[in-house]
Formats: C-alpha cells, sequence, structure tokens
C-alpha cells in the first residue's frame, strides 16, 4: 500500500512537471512562430509592422535595383526588388549580399518587417542549396503553381 | 558495363537479405521452420553492397553519363575530388552510402567477439532486415543506377555550393553516427526477445560510444562547413535538418550516461532498451525529414515527397516492430530504488534534461508540420524559441553536470557533498568576478554563460586536482567524462562568443581603404581574376594588420561556375584563440572602384570546433576503455 502511494505520488509530480513544461512550451511556440504569407495574403490581413514574417514568391524580371545610400556616415548598398505572385506585387529592400543563388525571374524567400501597405523591409533573404530547387512554400502558392502549368 | 554489374549486386543484395526479413517475419509464426545463418548473410550482404558501391564511383569517377545520377551531378571538367564525393552528393548515392554503411556495421558486428553465435544470429537477423527494407527503398524508389537513352555527352554539375572538401568528410560521418544506431537498435531489439538479461549490456556498450563519436564529429563538421559557406547562416541556425540530427544526438547522449549505470549496478536495463530504440527511430526520423522536403530548409537538396511515403512507411514499421517487440518482452528487471542526491539520481536528472529538450526540439521542429496539415497555415519556427527555451534549461543542467561527479553512487548527502566542493563553490566565484571585469561591456547573457563555461572547465579540472592532491591516477573512465565535460564547456564559450557577441560591418570599401574592427585593421588591396580548374573566381585581397604590422593575407572570392552558371561566395578566415575575422566580398559598385564588402568579427569560434574535438576524444577514451575490458 505504501509502496503503491509512493509511485502514485511521483508519476503525479511528473505529470504536473510535464504538463507545466508543455505549457510553457506551447505559449513560447506561439510566441515565436512566424507566419509566411504570399503577396497577396499580405494585402488581405492586417499584419502589425513590430511583427517578423516572411513573404515568398518569384522575383520580378528586371525589377532589381541598387542605390547607394549613406547611413550613419558610411556608405551603404540598398538593393529592391519586387516579389509577385502573379495577384499582387510587393516591393521588398534590403542592404547586405544577396545570396548566390538569387536571381531574377526565380523563387525567393524574405524575412524581416513589413513598413507601409507596399513596402517591407527584409532581414534576411533566404538562400537554398540547389539552383532548381523551390521552396514548398512558394510551391504552395496556388496562382504561381496555375502560372507554372 | 560495370553500372550493370553494381545493379546486379544491388539485386543479389535484395535477395539475400530478404531471407533474413523473411525469417524474422516467418520466426513468429514457427520458429524451428528453417535456420539460417545470418553471420554469413550479413557478410555476403556488405560485399555486395561495397561491390555495388565501387562500382558508383568508379562510373562516377570515368563520367559514365549514361547514368541519370552522374548526369545530373557530375561533369567532366569537375576536379577528380568531386567527382568522387559527388558519389553521395546526391540523393541515390547517399542512400547507397546509408546502405553500406548499414552492411558495414552489421558485417563489424559479426567479426566482434563479445558475444556468442546464437545472440550474433539474432542481431544480425534484425540487422540484415533493415538492411532489406533500405535496400527495397533504393531500388524501388532512388535507384542510382538508373539509365536514360539517349544520353547527354556532357553532364549538368555538381551544385556548386557542393564542391567543398566539407563534402566529402561530412557525411560519410554523419551517416557513421547514424546508421551506427541500427545495430544499437538490432542489439537491443534482439535482448528483448532473447532473454539475455544483463548480458548484452557489455555487447551493446562500444557500439554506443563509437556511433556517437561519429554522430559528434559529423554534427561537428557539418557546423564548421555551415560556418564558413556564406548563406547557411552560421555554425547553428535552429534549421530544421540541423535539428534532426541534434534529436539523436541528444537521446544517444543520455544513453551513453545511462549505459554506465546499466553496466555497473544493473539497474535502467530497461530505460536503456527504450533508449537504443528511441535513437534509432530518431536517426530515422532525420532522415525523413532531409530527404523528402517535407520541412522548409536551407539544407534541403534533391527532395522527393514521394520518396518521403516510403521513409514514414519504414520509419513507422520500424518503430512498430520496436514497441511490439519492447511489450512482449521476454525478461523481468529489477526495479531500482534510488536517491536524487546519489551518482544514480544524477544520471537519471541528466536524462530527464536530456529527453525533454529532445521534446522541446522535436516539437518545435515539427509544429510547421502540423500546422500546415491542421490550421493550413505556413509558419516556420524560428531560433528565437529554440534558444528561449534552451536557455533557462541550461542554468539546472549546467549545475547538475558540475554536481553529478561529485557525488557517490548509492546515496549521498547533500551537505556533505557541498562541503566536499567547498573550494570549488569558491572558485566559482572567482571565475565569475574575473569574466564579469574582463568583459563587463559585454551583453549579460554572454558574461552569464561563458562564467558557466569556464565553471564546467574548472570543475573537471578540480576533479583532476582532487586525484593528485591524493597521489592518486586518474581512473581511465574518469578521465573520458572530464575530457567530454571539458568539450562541453568549451562548446558553450564558443556558441556564446559566436552568436552574442559578434560584431558586423558592411559596407563599401574602395580599394586602399582601411577599416577598423577590434583590434584589426583591414586593408583592401583590389581584386584578382583567378581561372579555376571550372570556374572563374574574383579575388579580393585584404591585408590584415594588428597594431601596424601585417599578420596575413585574406583572399575571399566569388566564383563563377562554368557549367551551372551559378556563383558561389567563399569566405576568408583568420582564426586566432579570440576570434574569428572573417571577410565576405560582394559586388562591384558601378564606379569600379569600390567593393561592397561585409567583415565580422566572431569571437572564440574556433573554441566550438576544439570543444567538439575534446568531446570526440572524450567519447574515444570511454570506447577503447569497454573494449579492453572485456
Amino acid at each position: 500500500m505504501k509502496k503503491k502511494n509512493k509511485r502514485l505520488i511521483t508519476i503525479l509530480i511528473f505529470m504536473t512537471f510535464f504538463t507545466f513544461g508543455c505549457a510553457i512550451l506551447l505559449f513560447n511556440l506561439r510566441e515565436n512562430l512566424i507566419f509566411f504569407y504570399s503577396p497577396t495574403e499580405v494585402f488581405e490581413k492586417q499584419i502589425e509592422t513590430s511583427q517578423m514574417i516572411r513573404v515568398g514568391g518569384m522575383v520580378k524580371e528586371e525589377s532589381l535595383v541598387k542605390k547607394i545610400k549613406t547611413i550613419e556616415g558610411r556608405q551603404l548598398e540598398e538593393i529592391s526588388f519586387v516579389i509577385t505572385d502573379f495577384e499582387n506585387e510587393l516591393v521588398i529592400s534590403y542592404i547586405g549580399i544577396l545570396p548566390d543563388l538569387f536571381k531574377e525571374g526565380q523563387g525567393v524567400v524574405v524575412e524581416g518587417f513589413l513598413k507601409n501597405v507596399d513596402k517591407f523591409v527584409a532581414k534576411t533573404v533566404l538562400a537554398k542549396h540547389d539552383e532548381n530547387y523551390m521552396p514548398p512554400e512558394i510551391n504552395d502558392i496556388k496562382s504561381i503553381k496555375d502560372k507554372k502549368i | 558495363m560495370i553500372s550493370e554489374i553494381g545493379f546486379v549486386f544491388l539485386t543479389l543484395t535484395l535477395v539475400i537479405s530478404s531471407f533474413s526479413f523473411a525469417q524474422l517475419i516467418y520466426s513468429h509464426i514457427n520458429s524451428r521452420l528453417f535456420v539460417l545463418n545470418h553471420l554469413k548473410i550479413t557478410n555476403l550482404i556488405f560485399f555486395f553492397t561495397l561491390s555495388s558501391f565501387i562500382s558508383l564511383t568508379y562510373s562516377f569517377l570515368i563520367s559514365d553519363f549514361s547514368l541519370n545520377v552522374v548526369a545530373q551531378n557530375s561533369n567532366s571538367q569537375l576536379p577528380i575530388i568531386y567527382k568522387f564525393t559527388g558519389v553521395w552528393g546526391n540523393h541515390e548515392g547517399s542512400i547507397l552510402l546509408w546502405l553500406l554503411v548499414m552492411t558495414f556495421f552489421g558485417f563489424l558486428f559479426s567479426k566482434s567477439s563479445s558475444a556468442t553465435e546464437e545472440f550474433k544470429n539474432n542481431v544480425l537477423k534484425i540487422q540484415n532486415s533493415l538492411c532489406f527494407l533500405v535496400v527495397s527503398f533504393i531500388i524501388f524508389t532512388s535507384n542510382p543506377f538508373e539509365k536514360s537513352f539517349p544520353y547527354p555527352i556532357e553532364g549538368g554539375d555538381l551544385n556548386p555550393l557542393l564542391q567543398d572538401p566539407g563534402l566529402a568528410i561530412h557525411p560519410p560521418f554523419l551517416y557513421l553516427g547514424y546508421v551506427g544506431f541500427s545495430i544499437i537498435y538490432s542489439i537491443s531489439v534482439a535482448a528483448l526477445s532473447d532473454g539475455v538479461k544483463n548480458y548484452f549490456i557489455k555487447i551493446l556498450k562500444p557500439w554506443v560510444f563509437i556511433s556517437w563519436i561519429f554522430l559528434t564529429c559529423g554534427i561537428g563538421l557539418g557546423s564548421w562547413w555551415a560556418y564558413y559557406e556564406l548563406g547557411w547562416g552560421g555554425f547553428w541556425f535552429w534549421d530544421p535538418v540541423e535539428n534532426a540530427s541534434l534529436l539523436p544526438w541528444l537521446t544517444a547522449s543520455a544513453l551513453l550516461h545511462t549505459i554506465v549505470v546499466a553496466d555497473k549496478k544493473k539497474i535502467f536495463i530497461n530505460w536503456t532498451i527504450i533508449l537504443s530504440i528511441l535513437t534509432f527511430i530518431l536517426s530515422l526520423l532525420g532522415t525523413f525529414l532531409v530527404r523528402s522536403g517535407v520541412l522548409v530548409s536551407v539544407h534541403a537538396f534533391a527532395n522527393d515527397p514521394t520518396r518521403g511515403v516510403y521513409i514514414l512507411l519504414l520509419l513507422a514499421s520500424i518503430s512498430f516492430f520496436g514497441i511490439f517487440k519492447y511489450i512482449n518482452k521476454n525478461i523481468q528487471f529489477r526495479r531500482a530504488d534510488i536517491t536524487l542526491i546519489s551518482r544514480e539520481g544524477m544520471i537519471s536528472l541528466n536524462n530527464i534534461f536530456m529527453l525533454s529538450l529532445t521534446f522541446t526540439i522535436l516539437v518545435g521542429t515539427i509544429y510547421p508540420l502540423f500546422a500546415s496539415v491542421l490550421f493550413n497555415s505556413k509558419i516556420s519556427v524560428g531560433a528565437p524559441f529554440f534558444n528561449s527555451i534552451l536557455m533557462p534549461v541550461m542554468f539546472p543542467f549546467i549545475a547538475g553536470m558540475i554536481i553529478g561527479p561529485y557525488t557517490k553512487w548509492g546515496k549521498d548527502d547533500l551537505i556533505v557533498l557541498l562541503n566536499r566542493i567547498k573550494i570549488l563553490i569558491l572558485c566559482f566565484f572567482i571565475i565569475s568576478l574575473s569574466v564579469w571585469y574582463l568583459n563587463y561591456k559585454t551583453p549579460i547573457l554572454s558574461i552569464i554563460f561563458i562564467a558557466l563555461g569556464c565553471w564546467i572547465i574548472f570543475s573537471s579540472l578540480f576533479e583532476v586536482y582532487q586525484f593528485i592532491n591524493k597521489k592518486l591516477t586518474v581512473p581511465k573512465k574518469i578521465f573520458a567524462q572530464i575530457t567530454a565535460h571539458i568539450g562541453i564547456g568549451l562548446l558553450i564559450i564558443g556558441a556564446t562568443g559566436s552568436s552574442i557577441l559578434k560584431q558586423e560591418k558592411i559596407q563599401f570599401q574602395e580599394v586602399g581603404q582601411s577599416l577598423k574592427i577590434k583590434n584589426f585593421d583591414v586593408e583592401f588591396l583590389g581584386v584578382k581574376k583567378i581561372e579555376g580548374p571550372n570556374y572563374i573566381s574574383q579575388m579580393g585581397v585584404f591585408s590584415i594588420k594588428k597594431q601596424g604590422e601585417q599578420i596575413k593575407i585574406l583572399r575571399p572570392e566569388k566564383r563563377f561556375y562554368n557549367a551551372g552558371k551559378q556563383v558561389t561566395t567563399e569566405a576568408a578566415i583568420h582564426s586566432s584563440i579570440f576570434g574569428d575575422l572573417y571577410i565576405a566580398i560582394g559586388d562591384v559598385h558601378e564606379d569600379k572602384t569600390k567593393w561592397t564588402t561585409r567583415i565580422w568579427f566572431n569571437p572564440f569560434t574556433i573554441w566550438i570546433w576544439i570543444g567538439v574535438f575534446f568531446l570526440a576524444s572524450g567519447g574515444s577514451l570511454s570506447f577503447l576503455n569497454s573494449l579492453s575490458r572485456k
């Protein structure tokens, strides 16, 4: 009887810890999720400017522009390009070196913040290992699928 | 011709390993139906797979473009080393390597002297069945010997990002680790139905160590490769593929600690088996995630959802078989009564933490999958989640790691224990204050973690001191543990430096212009045009000066590969024990005198790799120890 009680208590303690741990885990998960949108969804949904999101689509042909900007006394190159899902477009601006596999007319995913209704400041432009590889996220955007077929 | 022979060998592997598989399935119905010598089957399938692998390698080396894999992933201009490593730089070839390693572990086990013939036979029956599942996967979904007619005169190219020495060593090591767990699975499952009781622990032990060492090195090498390859997010990115390799590593590390107790005290036997099975399942899950492309990863290449379904089936059947065998087990184990403040208690605590971490990382990694199925929303879980979860867990974990080695087996008293390490605790205060004094300007979090890293290293050294003080030599087992724990300490310091403390500068730099970062002066000397074997490169030349004296010339490159019309950025790194200077070069400015340059200073990064080396050395010492004590 006593031994049984002891086991029961141990199990209960473990269960409590486990539930507590899971609660923290899920709460943390919710806080740190990064949602992925297509340009059309960016327009349709209300997205806060403080929320980090990912946007994916095709880089519009001949949309890549490089501009020199002076920030804090240093000359920097601001890169801007347009992401399209063939329904809507979104202008992306980015400071940094573009990944090697970045090309106009190819799929891209950027991570960053929405500044205006039609301007997005990217913190990261995601590169992939393979030039023929299309991120599944982009593949799922319906209008791009239709266009490709 | 050679490639046909390769395919014949592969088919032979399928046919012969199917005998083992048939008997494994049949033995549940009638165990005395027929008796096979699985040792011979193991030897045969190893030989056949090796021959098949050699044929594929030969086809790559002579650039036989009639094979689809070669035509897509190789090129006649490719340097010979990349023709060779290109064998596993694609899905089909890498799975063949996977099979080769699996049969190799079976082969090694058949030659080991520790087990009885009967037990070996039972283990290899399971191992051969696993090989059967993998070889059928290869033949039916990803046959490397598939041909096309008419075949191209010139091949595509090996993905330029993979044309790197990293490809030569990282995948083989990783696979030796991942697949090494297959033999651990086989031994544990065989032990369940055989009722050999505790005897199997001694057999299992060296295999746990060897696989763990390879996986540690494999992850370490991958991390190093991702670090110097620009655009892969640095040494650790919490990318699904990276997490997938960390999951079996964590459970294997838990197993590593448990098996020591299991061997010494004959407790936790049950738990050892569960961990063994779980570790292999997680290895397979990793393969599934990497190969199927269900998750978005920077490291994903050459994936195909239809293959994913097959791997998922494989994963499910192997898991169910393990669980089924566990439920119907033939042995009863002694229930252990343990107290928290004891060596056993501390190791249990270690296991609880390791498994909590595994569970957390697993949830974070596969949550996007659930979200896309259940809520139809596309999300990703980024580094902030993993960092915020990892940090609070780290503190008790490190505390346990420091106290653990000082506890006694059986039962210990907390007060007596604290009294035993009071000098150590005093030293911790001094260390923390000096770390804070030296780095008081930096973020508080980095100070805490660097201090914790130092604590671990110091407490490990203090163990050595205690032995010397008593005029004793440090036992080999303890020495292995100390080495590995120092490795963890160094790893924490390196990771903290390379993530929290890193500094970045990005700008247009004129030829002749000098920039200051940390205490280095980086002078841009110009750009040269270089022709490589299969690429043209623009090589930036940077002179690195410290207090006016030139210490090194760094040459980052931007390469244009001819065959695939691709560009890669090759960073140049100057490493020292205080930190790495990391330079990458971008595009030229319109006026042709300025270039975009990106310069980082990553403090203490080298200690990550040294830490991994210490971990692997500690593992190797334990491995040698477990061999010699048989």
